[in-house]
Order: structure tokens, then C-alpha cells, then sequence
């Protein structure tokens, strides 16, 4: 009899919680966090820490940031130092099916193809795809601080160039592949460089159509194979009409691209200083929308509570596109680590401390009644 | 003596004049919106504005007047039971007095019929039906087969502005008022294909075209333009339905009127939070409740959180709330003093839910919203 107490116990105990963790997938189907892939040597470290902090936190979604730290064997051109083998990433993968963490890839397409003075391995081993060729990013007569007088944040690839989608396609494909991922981040975050004026192809053209087409192109590409477009969302917002400015929000005019791309487009809409309500916005136009906060702890716990308080009281057509948190650390993963366990000072320079802030949004989420 | 008065009261509003202060930048609007009374109910009106609506800090009052008002510049378009100037100009003296803005409405493109009645403009002015071709049922029910729900004017008639915009003036006129409601709500007929002028045309252009020339008129003497939100919203994509939100492609709109277009937002059944939509977009949004006393306060207390969220350019952009009232002001007050029993077919208790709006409101910590530090 004792026999079988026992299992029918562990059973009923295992269906209830069950139950609980269906009805949180129900409220929060992401519960994510946005991490930088690790060096080769930091994987094993990663991997604890996703088995050990980020599974029982209930986080359910891993953002990798990879972009080319991986050893393509299509474009092996493209990939930098320090790259991940597929072995290694086989090791990511592993732990996050495990934990029932899912996946996702991000490879900044469209913006963000140089930092400070560093430019990004497409346009070293392509320059032809340089939407600005005519702007400096090495010597000239500054340091490439933000603002200066190009106006130059981060490069981009033009969108329009006839060969950039043969090359940054096969990237994602292998990317997407190796992550065994049904979903791809594209960044797309911050682009400021779009239908430059000097740019043959783009000039003139119509910026929001120019972003929408991108995005448009990317989502078509992988729909071939099921996979998700998750991109930021801040070029899809009027910063002038907002108020939320030319960082989460665009002041180059793309925000029409709103009402020109698929809805099944994925929306991470960050906002890391106030409690910005942008997530009615997205989910009322029909986007599927997940809230990223950063630093601030009071601003994340404000973020969620909002989600989860639209999805209360919203339509059954929009109730699923309040579709959870993404928690964005802007660090090495290797530094976060180690600031997660306080081996290691915050130090933002901007204020508020994102370790702090990751903590209490989980705690929080745990705290739900669903 | 009387000057040693006049001082302590003085001093005492001025005591008392921070609070209130912070409530108008709060919720600058705290309005109800009611029909216009018949003429033999105008003192009970008056009455019930200074008795009630004064005490509980409502300072807006949108009243729908349509053509209930003696016309001078068109005679023709009056109905029964209208309102003189003269008794207009007791509701508009008991506004002034207790401070309570106040905003004539009369409906312009939609709502030209109830039901099996045609509305007093299409009666003398039939060339201006949008959709002719529709008789006006002996009964009516909805659904019906000509999708009627209510006849429209053609926004691309020759002649309709300058009728329409002739009792507009005068209507704005008489209630020295500073802002004017064109409804706009519900507008079904639209571009019609059977329209000479409006066959094969964009509704969305249609509509922007109609609240852009209305803005416009009314811009040129520094007056508001009010209307319901309904129309710039995507009833399938939010899934708000036909009523509240448009099932008629007309939601591109929102991006083709001027922003100072003031825009009612009304939802009765859920709290959505389209506020934000509009806000976002930039434009003063006044959330608008009916029936259901928890659905009222969700509303209230999703707009003062929103602002105290809200950047500095979008902050103002929520201007407070708009309780409305869809039965005739005679049964209303009524009905608030407990004389008559609110039937409300669908649910919800209009009367119960006005109360717990001002009431909420009075109890708000204006402060608590107005200040937002990130930690």
C-alpha cells in the first residue's frame, strides 16, 4: 500500500503544479531574458547558470544575442573571434530544452552594423553594403561619440543592395538552424541610417516603406520555414508624438512601417526609463507584444503589472498579443553572471542596476495569481 | 464690514484653490454628457446643475441639443419642444456660475435618423441622404437588411455645409461656448455606392475629410472641435467590435485629421485601454463610460495611471472623463434622486456608475499622479 501512496502523491503534486505553470504560460507565455552569447570559455559557466538560476526562475525564453560569434560554415567570412563552435552552442541548446527554455538567435539586420569605432563583420567583409560608405568610422577628426556630426549611431547595411539578403540570409538560416530555433530576433533597433540621401538606391525613397520592406522581407524568408520574426520595436513609434524621443521611439519618420508590415511580427517594445504604455499600443494594432525593461526595478515592476493588467481587461481577439517580458541586460553575459552573484558591481553610468531589476520582475512573476 | 467679507472668503478659496488646482490638471475634464431638456423641465435642469453637478466638481457638460433649439438662421430644421435663446441662456448662465464648461452637440454626417424616425435635417433637406435609395422602415429592428442603423448626411454634397455650419455658428453662438461636439459616432453610411459623389471612394478619406472640414470651420473662431472616438479605431483588430470601434475601414482617419481634434473615447462593456492609442498618437483623449460601475472606475483609474506614466508631450494628451447619459435628462435626474428605477436592458447602472465616477474622482490624490520619480 505504501508503494502506492507514494507515486500517486508525487503525480497529483506533479499535476498541480502543472496546472499552475499552464495557467502562467496562459498570462506570461514569455517569461524571457535577453543575454549576450557567452566566449567559448565562458559556455560552461552559462550553461550552470541557465540550469541552476534561470530554469527554477521559471524563465521560459532565452534571447541570445549571437550575431557572427559563431563559426558559420556558410559565411565563415563573416565570423569574429571568439566565435562559438556548433558544439558549443549544442550545449546552450541542450540546457535551455531541458529546462523548457526556448531559444531565440538575434543577428542585428538592417542597423547596428558598427560600434563606436568598430565596424561589424558584414560590412568589413562586405563594404559594398554600407548604406553611409561616405561616413568616416576609423581616424577623421572624431571619436565617434554620440552625437557628432554625421549623426553617426551605428552603420547600416543598405536594404536595397541586390546582394546583402543572398549573404545575411544564409547567416539566419544557419543560425536558426544550429539554435534548432523556431523563432529569430533581427534587432532592427536604433536604425538611424536608412535612405540616406548619398545612397544611390535609397535616396529619396520613403523611410517607413524602406524599414517595412526590410522587415517585410525577412518575416516573408522565414515563414518559409515557420520560424517567428521577432524584432525591437522602437522604429514602429513616433518619438515626437510620444515623447519617448529618438531612442525607443523614431525620429526618422519609419513609425508608418506600422500599418505596412505582417502582424504575425513578433514586437519587443523596450522602454527602460518610465512605464511606457506602448504595449496597448502594438497589441491594438494587432501585434503579438512583449515588454522589455532594463535597469530600473520599480520601472520593471510597473511594466508588468501593466501587462498583465491589460491582458485582464482586454478583447479575446487582443488578449493574446499582451504576450509577456523580456528582461534586456546590455552587458557581457560573463559580466552579468557574475554581477548576478555579486562577484561584481552594477555600474550602469545611467543609474538604476538591471541585476536588481531582473530579480525583482521574477519574483514578481512567481508572486502572480494567474 | 462687507469688505472684511469679501477678504476671508478670499482667503479661503485661495486655501482651497491648490486642491482643486491639481485636480484640473489632473483630470481637466470631469464632464457628463446629457440631452438638452424640453422646455417645461429646463428649471429642474438648472436645479439639478447647481444642486449636484457644481457640488460634485463636474466642470464640463456636454449637452446634446441637435435641433432642439428655435434657429433663427434655419427656422426649417427646428423641432417641438425646442429650446428659446432665452432658456438657453439660463442653462448657459448656471454653467457660468458654477464653473462647468459647456459644449453644444449636434450630430453632423451620422446619426440623421433614429430608429424609424428621419432626423430634422434629411426631413427638409432630403437631397442630402447619403443613401436615398433607402426608405425609412414603418418598424424597426437591427439587424435589418439595408444594414440601416442610421442615415447619413453626404459629406460631398454641395449644399450641406453651408446648412449645417449655419446652425453650428449659431448654435455656438448662443452657448458662448468654446468648444463644439459633432458626434460623429457610428457614422455606417459611408461612401455608398450608390452615391454619385461618394461610389468608389476611401471611407477613411471620407471620414478624415468631414472632421477636417468641421475642424477647420470651427479652428477659424478659435472653437473645439469634440468627437466620439469610434471610427478611428479597427473594430476587427482590437477586437471592439462595430460599435465602439469601426468595422467600415474608416480607422486610417486617425492618421489624416488635425491633432486638435478632441477625442471622446467611449467604451461601456470592458475598460480598454485606447486611451493610450489615441494619446500616443497624439491627441487630447477624454475616456468616455456609461453603465457599469466597475467598468467606470477600471476607466478612471487606467487614465490617471496612464498620466502619471506619461511623457511630458503626451502627459496632457489625457484630459480626463466623460460620463454619459442615453436617456432623456428628464429621466435622468429622476432616476438619480431615486424617483424612477433605471431599466437598463443590457446590464449596469448608469446612474450608480456617474456616482462612483465623482465620487472616485473627489477621493483621487492628484499629487500621487502628478509626481512619477523612476527608482
Amino acid at each position: 500500500m505504501k508503494n502506492l501512496i507514494f507515486p500517486i502523491f508525487v503525480i497529483l503534486i506533479v499535476c498541480f503544479t502543472a496546472q499552475a505553470q499552464d495557467k502562467l504560460d496562459d498570462l506570461l507565455p514569455v517569461r524571457g531574458i535577453c543575454l549576450s552569447s557567452p566566449n567559448p570559455e565562458g559556455v560552461d559557466q552559462f550553461v550552470s547558470f541557465i540550469k541552476d538560476e534561470l530554469v527554477p526562475l521559471k524563465v521560459n525564453t532565452l534571447v541570445i544575442i549571437i550575431d557572427y560569434g559563431y563559426k558559420f560554415k556558410s559565411h565563415p567570412e563573416l565570423t569574429e573571434e571568439d566565435a562559438l563552435s556548433t558544439e558549443d552552442v549544442k550545449k546552450i541548446v541542450k540546457v535551455c530544452r531541458d529546462g523548457g527554455i526556448r531559444i531565440i538567435p538575434q543577428i542585428n539586420l538592417l542597423g547596428h552594423q558598427s560600434w563606436f569605432q568598430s565596424v561589424g563583420q558584414l560590412l568589413i567583409a562586405y563594404p559594398e553594403f554600407n548604406e553611409t560608405p561616405h561616413v568616416p568610422t576609423e581616424g577623421g577628426s572624431t571619436d565617434l561619440k554620440f552625437p557628432n556630426e554625421w549623426g553617426l549611431y551605428c552603420l547600416s547595411y543598405c536594404p536595397l543592395h541586390p546582394e546583402v539578403h543572398n549573404v545575411v540570409f544564409e547567416a539566419v538560416d544557419e543560425i536558426v538552424e544550429v539554435f534548432e530555433a523556431d523563432a529569430f530576433h533581427a534587432g532592427m533597433d536604433e536604425v538611424f541610417y536608412l535612405g540616406d540621401d548619398k545612397c544611390p538606391r535609397c535616396q529619396g525613397r520613403d523611410k517607413a516603406e524602406l524599414f517595412a520592406g526590410e522587415v517585410t522581407k525577412i518575416r516573408n524568408h522565414l515563414a518559409l520555414k515557420d520560424v517567428e520574426l521577432w524584432i525591437w520595436g522602437d522604429r514602429l513609434l513616433d518619438g515626437r508624438a510620444t515623447g519617448i524621443g529618438l531612442w525607443e521611439a523614431s525620429y526618422n519618420n519609419t513609425h508608418r512601417a506600422i500599418d505596412m508590415i505582417p502582424k504575425d511580427v513578433v514586437i519587443n517594445d523596450w522602454h527602460y526609463e518610465r512605464p511606457d504604455p506602448t504595449a496597448a499600443y502594438f497589441a491594438l494594432k494587432g501585434f503579438k507584444v512583449i515588454t522589455c525593461p532594463w535597469r530600473f526595478p520599480e520601472v520593471t515592476k510597473t511594466q508588468l503589472h501593466m501587462m498583465v493588467n491589460l491582458k485582464k481587461d482586454a478583447t479575446p481577439e487582443v488578449k493574446d498579443n499582451y504576450h509577456g517580458m523580456l528582461h534586456t541586460t546590455w552587458t557581457s553575459a560573463e559580466n552579468f553572471i557574475d554581477e548576478y552573484y555579486g562577484k561584481k558591481e552594477v555600474n550602469t553610468g545611467r543609474g538604476g542596476n538591471y541585476v536588481e531589476a531582473f530579480k525583482v520582475l521574477f519574483e514578481e512573476i512567481n508572486k502572480l495569481d494567474q | 464690514m462687507k469688505k472684511l467679507l469679501f477678504l476671508i472668503i478670499t482667503l479661503f478659496v485661495s486655501l482651497l484653490a491648490p486642491g482643486q488646482e491639481n485636480l484640473n490638471k489632473l483630470l481637466p475634464v470631469r464632464g457628463i454628457c446629457l440631452s438638452a431638456p424640453d422646455p417645461e423641465g429646463l428649471d429642474q435642469f438648472i436645479d439639478f446643475i447647481n444642486k449636484e453637478l457644481v457640488p460634485r466638481k463636474i466642470n464640463t457638460l456636454v449637452i446634446r441639443i441637435g435641433y432642439k433649439y428655435k434657429y433663427k438662421s434655419h427656422p426649417e430644421l427646428s423641432s417641438e419642444n425646442a429650446l428659446s435663446k432665452k432658456e438657453v441662456k439660463k442653462i448657459v448662465k448656471a454653467c457660468e456660475n458654477g464653473n462647468i464648461r459647456i459644449i453644444p452637440q449636434i450630430n453632423l454626417l451620422g446619426h440623421q435618423s433614429s430608429r424609424n424616425r428621419l432626423g430634422n435635417l434629411l426631413k427638409a433637406y432630403p437631397e442630402f441622404d447619403e443613401t436615398p435609395h433607402i426608405i425609412m422602415p414603418e418598424e424597426y429592428a437591427w439587424p435589418n437588411p439595408d444594414g440601416l442603423y442610421c442615415k447619413s448626411y453626404c459629406p460631398l454634397h454641395p449644399g450641406v455645409h453651408k446648412v449645417v455650419f449655419d446652425v453650428v455658428d449659431e448654435i455656438v453662438d448662443v452657448f458662448k461656448t468654446n468648444a463644439f461636439h459633432a458626434g460623429m459616432d457610428e457614422v455606417f453610411y459611408l461612401g455608398n455606392d450608390k452615391c454619385s459623389r461618394c461610389q468608389g471612394r476611401d471611407k477613411a478619406e471620407l471620414f478624415a475629410g468631414e472632421v477636417t472640414k468641421i475642424r477647420n470651420h470651427l479652428a477659424q473662431n478659435n472653437i473645439e472641435l469634440w468627437i466620439w472616438g469610434d471610427r478611428l479605431l479597427d473594430g476587427r483588430a482590437t477586437g471592439i467590435g462595430l460599435w465602439e470601434a469601426s468595422y467600415n475601414n474608416t480607422q486610417r482617419a486617425i492618421d489624416m485629421i488635425p491633432k486638435d481634434v478632441v477625442i471622446n473615447d467611449w467604451h461601456y462593456e470592458r475598460p480598454d485601454p485606447t486611451a493610450a492609442y489615441f494619446a500616443l498618437k497624439g491627441f487630447k483623449v477624454v475616456t468616455c463610460p456609461w453603465r457599469f460601475p466597475d467598468v467606470t472606475k477600471t476607466q478612471l483609474h487606467m487614465m490617471v495611471n496612464f498620466k502619471k506614466y506619461a511623457t511630458p508631450a503626451v502627459k496632457d494628451n489625457y484630459q480626463g472623463m466623460l460620463h454619459t447619459i442615453w436617456t432623456g435628462s428628464e429621466n435622468f435626474i429622476n432616476q438619480f434622486y431615486g424617483r424612477e428605477e433605471v431599466q437598463s436592458s443590457r446590464g449596469g447602472n448608469w446612474v450608480e456608475a456617474f456616482k462612483i465616477l465623482v465620487d472616485e474622482i473627489n477621493k483621487l490624490d492628484p499629487d500621487k499622479y502628478l509626481e512619477y520619480e523612476k527608482k
